[in-house]
Parts: C-alpha cells; sequence; structure tokens
C-alpha cells in the first residue's frame, strides 16, 4: 500500500515535470501528427520514374514497337534517342538518364529468323533500388513488346497468363496501412529518449536525483515509477494515433484496439526500462541521450519497420531475433492489415512479454542507489 | 587572435578528452552505424518463404516445386493442405506467399498443350501484399521463377554501371555517413556551447580576455576535428568492408566533406543560440536536425520517390545536396564539375547560417 503511493505520487510528480518543459509537450503533441502525416506519405520504395535514353540501330518497326512499349508505361519515360551509345553514356553520366536501351542494328531480321539478337539494357546503378527494379520493369517491357512480336511470327510464347495472383490484405499496396505500425515505433522510440532519457539526466544534472537516491523509496519503486510515466503518455500517443488514423484513414478495425494495446504496452514497458538501464549505465548528458538514440535507432531500423527483415544478411537475421522491435512491427503489421487475433500472435506476444520482463528486473537490479 | 583561439581550443579539446567515455563513443558511433546500417538498408528481395498447396501430386507440379526449392531467392516452408491452413500461417508472419495448384492441373496442361486458349489458371499465387516493400516483388520473383520457360538473359543482356554486384551499401553507407556526420557535429557542437551556460562557466569566458567569435571559433574547432576523423573513419571502413570504391576526385571528396561539416557545425551553433539546457539542446536538435535529414535528406527513402512537396522540403536541405554530391564522387567517380551545383546549393545553406549565426550573436546580450 504504502509503495502504491509512493509510486503515485513519484509518477504524478514526472508527469508534471515533464509537461512543464515545452520541448516535451511539444514534441507529445506534434510528433503523431509529424509521423502521421508527414513520415508515412513519403516511404515509397517503388519505382515512380525511370528516364531512358534509347539507342534504335535498327530503325525497323519492331524496334519502333519496342520503345513504343516502354513510352507507354507508367513508370518508364524516354527522356532521349540517341543515335550512339557514347551520346547516350554521357547523359548517363551527367545524369540526364538512368538507363540506356541498345537496340543492335538487323534485329528486326534476327528476330524474323526466330534467333533474336541481344538488346543491351544498361543501368546507373549508383541507386541500387533504381537498378534492380528498374532492370526488372525494363526487361519486363521489352519481353512482353518481343512475346507479342513474335506470337505474330507464329511463335506460340506459352504465356504468362497461366498464373493468377491474389494479393492479400494489401492489395492496393497501400503505404499508409503499411506505415502506421511504424509510426507508433517511431513514436515509442522518440518518447523513450525524449521522457525516460531526459528526465533521467535531467535529475542527475540538478542533482535531484541523489535526494531521490537517500528518500525511502526502494529502487524497484523508483524505476517502475520512471518507466510507469513513459508508458502513460505512450498509451496517451497511441491513442492519438489510432484516433487520426481512424478519423483520417479509417483504421483499424474496432476488434484490433485491444491486441494493439496488448502488443504495444508490452513494448512500451521493455523499450522504456531499456533507456532506464542506458542511463544507470551513463553519467552524462550527452553520454545518456547519446546512447539511448545509438541503440534505439538501431533497434528501430533493424526491426523492418522501414526495409524488409529478410533483405539483411543472415547472421544479422539470427541476432535480430532479440529485437523486441521487430515483434512488434511484425505482429502490428498482422493485426492492422491480416486481421490477426492474439492466439496467431502468441510467439510474438510471448517474446515481447519476456523482453519487457528481463528488461524491466535488469533496470531495477543494474539501478545504484550508491554514486559511484 | 590566433593564439587565443588555440587556448580555448586546447581548453575544449581538454574537456572532451577528459570525458573519455563519450569520446570513445563519439568515435565508435560513426564506425558502428554506417557499417551495421548498410547492411541493414537493403531493399534486395531474398529468402521469400513460399509454400506449397497441392491438392493432387502430379509431376510437372513436382518440378515447378523443385525450381522453387533450387532458387535461392526462396525459403521453401513444405506444403499445406489448403489454402486456408496457409493463410493462418501468414497471419502469424511465417509465410510471404502461397503457390495453389488447381486439382486438374494436368488436365488444364493437357488442354494448354493441346492450343486451347480457353482454360482456368492452372497455378494460383497469393501473395501477403501488407508489406508493402516484399509483395509486389515476391509475386513477380515467383513469376519469374515458375513461369517463364525461356530465361530473359538469352534476349537482353543487363549491364548494372558503377555498382556491377547491386550492392545496396553503395547506395546507403554514403547517405548514412553524411547522417551521422550531421547528427554528431550539429548535436555535439550545440550541446557543448549549451553546457557552459548551463554549468555557469559561460560567465567566466565572458571576463576573459578573447572576444566572442574568438571564444565560439575555439569552441567549435575540436569538433571540426572529430567531424572530419569519424568521417574518414567510416569512409575507410566502408572501403575495407564493404568495398565501397572511391572512385572520384579525392580533392573534391575531401573539400566538400569540409564544407559540410563546417555547415553542420554553424547548424549547431545555431541551435545552441536558442537553447538554455543541454537536454533542450538535444531534443531540439533531434527534431529539427536528426528527422527532417533522416527522411528527406535521401538517405533511406530516395529522393525522387518523395512526394512533389516532400521533393521542395529536401531542395532545401543542405544535406540532400552533399549525399548527392558524394554519391556521384564515390560510387560515379565525376570530377568536380559535376557536383558544381550541388556545392553551390550547400554553401547557399552555408553563408545564411553563417550570417543569422552572426546577426543573433550582434544581437544576443
Amino acid at each position: 500500500m504504502k509503495t502504491l503511493a509512493q509510486l503515485t505520487a513519484f509518477v504524478i510528480k514526472d508527469i508534471r515535470q515533464a509537461l512543464r518543459s515545452r520541448a516535451i509537450v511539444a514534441i507529445l503533441i506534434v510528433y503523431p501528427f509529424f509521423t502521421l502525416f508527414i513520415v508515412a506519405h513519403i516511404f515509397n520504395f517503388g519505382l515512380d520514374n525511370l528516364n531512358i535514353a534509347t539507342v534504335d540501330m535498327d530503325g525497323s518497326s519492331i524496334s519502333r514497337r519496342i520503345v513504343n512499349g516502354m513510352e507507354n508505361s507508367d513508370e518508364l519515360t524516354l527522356a532521349a534517342a540517341c543515335t550512339s551509345y557514347d551520346d547516350a553514356y554521357e547523359l548517363l553520366w551527367k545524369g540526364t538518364v538512368d538507363c540506356i536501351v541498345v537496340i543492335p542494328p538487323d534485329f528486326e531480321s534476327s528476330v524474323a529468323a526466330l534467333d533474336p539478337q541481344q538488346i543491351q539494357v544498361v543501368l546507373n546503378a549508383v541507386n541500387t533500388t533504381k537498378g534492380t527494379l528498374g532492370s526488372k520493369y525494363v526487361s519486363g517491357n521489352i519481353l512482353t513488346t518481343l512475346s507479342h512480336c513474335l506470337e505474330e511470327y507464329g511463335v506460340s510464347t506459352s504465356g504468362t497468363e497461366t498464373i493468377s495472383e491474389s494479393y492479400l490484405y494489401n492489395p492496393s499496396s497501400d503505404y499508409i496501412l503499411f506505415m502506421v505500425p511504424t509510426v507508433l515505433l517511431t513514436i515509442a522510440i522518440a518518447l523513450c529518449t525524449n521522457l525516460t532519457g531526459t528526465s533521467m539526466s535531467n535529475e542527475k544534472n540538478s542533482g535531484t536525483l541523489d535526494l531521490l537516491n537517500v528518500s525511502p523509496m526502494k529502487k524497484s519503486t523508483l524505476v517502475s515509477a520512471k518507466i510507469l510515466t513513459c508508458y502513460l503518455f505512450s498509451l496517451l500517443e497511441m491513442a492519438v494515433v489510432l484516433f487520426i488514423g481512424k478519423l483520417a484513414y479509417g483504421i483499424p478495425p474496432m476488434s484490433a484496439v485491444f491486441p494493439i494495446f496488448i502488443i504495444y504496452s508490452l513494448f512500451m514497458w521493455g523499450i522504456a526500462a531499456f533507456s532506464v538501464i542506458v542511463s544507470n549505465f551513463t553519467e552524462s548528458t550527452v553520454q545518456i541521450l547519446l546512447m539511448v538514440s545509438l541503440t534505439t535507432t538501431i533497434l528501430q531500423m533493424m526491426s523492418g519497420a522501414y526495409t524488409p527483415v529478410r533483405s539483411m544478411p543472415r547472421w544479422l537475421q539470427a541476432i535480430n531475433c532479440a529485437n523486441p522491435a521487430q515483434y512488434l512491427i511484425s505482429s502490428l503489421r498482422s493485426v492492422y492489415l491480416k486481421g490477426a487475433r492474439l492466439s496467431d500472435l502468441t510467439l510474438h506476444i510471448s517474446v515481447l512479454l519476456a523482453s519487457a520482463a528481463i528488461l524491466w528486473s535488469t533496470a531495477i537490479l543494474t539501478y545504484k542507489k550508491r554514486s559511484l | 587572435m590566433i593564439r587565443r583561439i588555440y587556448l580555448i581550443f586546447k581548453k575544449e579539446w581538454l574537456h572532451i578528452i577528459r570525458d573519455i567515455r563519450t569520446f570513445i563513443l563519439v568515435m565508435l558511433m560513426p564506425l558502428l552505424l554506417c557499417n551495421l546500417l548498410s547492411l541493414v538498408f537493403s531493399t534486395d528481395i531474398k529468402d521469400i518463404s513460399v509454400a506449397v498447396c497441392m491438392p493432387e501430386s502430379s509431376p510437372r507440379a513436382m518440378e515447378i516445386v523443385g525450381k522453387l526449392q533450387n532458387n535461392p531467392a526462396f525459403r521453401f516452408r513444405g506444403f499445406v493442405a489448403s489454402a486456408a491452413e496457409g493463410e493462418k500461417l501468414m497471419k502469424s508472419d511465417r509465410l510471404d506467399a502461397i503457390l495453389i495448384f488447381h486439382p486438374d492441373f494436368d488436365r488444364i496442361y493437357e488442354k494448354i498443350d493441346n492450343g486451347d486458349s480457353d482454360f482456368t489458371p492452372p497455378i494460383e499465387i497469393l501473395v501477403d501484399a501488407s508489406n508493402c516493400v516484399t509483395g509486389n516483388a515476391a509475386a513477380m520473383y515467383i513469376r519469374s521463377a515458375v513461369g517463364h520457360p525461356q530465361s530473359a538473359s538469352d534476349i537482353i543482356s543487363e549491364k548494372m554501371l558503377y555498382n556491377p554486384g547491386l550492392l545496396s551499401a553503395y547506395t546507403f553507407q554514403p547517405g548514412i555517413m553524411a547522417y551521422v556526420c550531421v547528427f554528431l557535429c550539429a548535436v555535439l557542437s550545440a550541446v557543448s556551447l549549451v553546457r557552459e551556460m548551463e554549468s555557469g562557466t559561460v560567465d567566466a569566458l565572458r571576463t576573459a580576455p578573447v572576444t566572442r567569435y574568438e571564444t565560439i571559433v575555439g569552441k567549435l574547432l575540436p569538433y571540426l576535428i572529430i567531424g572530419i576523423v569519424s568521417t574518414a573513419l567510416a569512409m575507410l571502413s566502408g572501403m575495407l568492408l564493404h568495398g565501397i570504391p572511391m572512385r572520384g576526385s579525392i580533392s573534391a571528396i575531401i573539400l566538400l566533406t569540409m564544407l559540410y561539416i563546417i555547415t553542420s557545425l554553424l547548424l549547431g551553433l545555431m541551435i545552441s543560440l536558442f537553447c538554455t539546457n543541454q537536454t533542450n539542446a538535444y531534443v531540439i536538435s533531434l527534431a529539427v536536425v536528426s528527422l527532417p535529414v533522416l527522411y528527406f535528406g535521401g538517405i533511406i527513402v530516395p529522393v525522387e520517390n518523395l512526394p512533389d512537396w516532400g521533393r521542395h522540403i529536401s531542395d532545401l536541405l543542405y544535406v540532400r545536396w552533399y549525399t548527392d554530391a558524394i554519391r556521384k564522387l564515390m560510387i560515379q567517380g565525376v570530377g568536380w564539375s559535376q557536383v558544381l551545383r550541388e556545392t553551390l546549393n550547400i554553401s547557399y545553406t552555408t553563408m545564411l547560417l553563417l550570417v543569422s549565426c552572426i546577426f543573433k550573436l550582434k544581437t544576443n546580450r
């Protein structure tokens, strides 16, 4: 009972302190809007526009059809038609175009002889995404045009219509749906740096931590109160995100609110405890804040929130199994987009639960009332 | 004057060196972030988890399954009894795609072989599109692995210039380096300037026989050195660990990086003029520097992929121009003349920051 009273009093003190800092209040208000309306809109790893220079050395009807085929594609833009590869290369070097397509001389006659010569596709791969996707789009486009041409020569190309595709859960590839879990994660991480990190370092700087250390409060109460403050603020932010999301984008479904609450709570508790652990091992403001941002940035970037987890090298994926942020993102996406229930996510929940418990107890155990 | 600046520099340097843990952290941060994140930031599609639903076993279908099993892009997760069972696995995020063979698979193929064009598709792919990055790509990969008997390489020869292995580190390492550098330079210099105010030592500095500008130059110099050394370390480690080339003019790389670091330090100075305590300075530099740079600087998302308004924002950020220029210089190997536009854009920001810092310092008392 006494512990509970202490805990409440301490949490109220922390909340008041946080609300009196203008920077923190600004972040609490601005951050959900910033992330939902700005960050969620800019993530797009597709290919919008690839500028192509063509070098048509054949000048036949087939080569013109290939060029037209690329012109009709949404993703490809014909930026230049050059007469020689060197001219085209100069454009690529300057960055005017990203890709050169060279159609060799006598291409049409080689197609008529059913032994097509090679078309050369040269891409600027400084941007890897552009290189990979660009090559898929360009060669796919050329192949489609070519197979139409070949059919006219009476060659049946076993068509691609033997395969039908269905896209489940997010068929229109809506990046907003995809990004909402990421928004929740970035908010969680911003809060734990800006709330727990700064409040610990402020207490250390102003010397009030020494005062707390000699108060009759147990260290478990003290640490839990710090975590609880951060957690309460994060719940508020979560409610704001869910509310704006519901108003602006119509997500999530009501049935998903409870699973989201459970998952987010477990993660938030763990990550808040984590920033207490970091501050236990550091002394100055810069150290605490640098260390918290460094580690949480890495957790966040490895979580699959931005780029797919499976694109990482195998050994990093193995390490990543211990990254709670990965389970948060994966399970939130399942809940948001696939309508998964808690029973589908037993693995995720148990890992998050375990990590929250471990981090919380470590935070309490490593907290030292005695100064070094 | 040089001597007075040197003395302030020496004092600040001692502060930094004596806080050895922070110093080590600051030096390790670019190394760790650059090399780890350039492995993490990759949009290559690998290890697509696929399960197969085959109501009736047929040799022809097994051949297709074999193709999937032998393809390194996929991770074969075995057979599922029904699409519903596969979807359940998908919901717990253990599966990216399910390949469903029609129960009459063989008969439909006979029809196709006989030239009949009226058939239901014998193969269906269910793709988990909840991940926008992998969803479409997974479908495209399965299609090309299963569908095309004749490979595209017969007709089309592809050449990837400047980055033949399509290593994503080539794209991301320069960007992350730029990010870490602006983060360190701006945050550290802002916090160090504010610390003097918070601890009250600024009064001692005010009464010392040095001018305000000498103090500021002297205090920023050590961070210039830290910035240069950490960027150099990041570049070197990138070259050694990821084989990132340094093809362009070295003098351009060095000078541009210097300009970039100086601009970042001025940004830190600017932030410090608006703050009174260290945590505020830190939080504000995170909000003002770190977030916009990360999202609009072309570091995670390529600038071309931003919406129009996002591109306008990114045009205003000097970090974006530096990232562009350094990618061109390091990976593509261009010379000075090709990065003039970027250099000009960075120098605008430098001048603007310089003038406003001087103005703010003049009016501040």
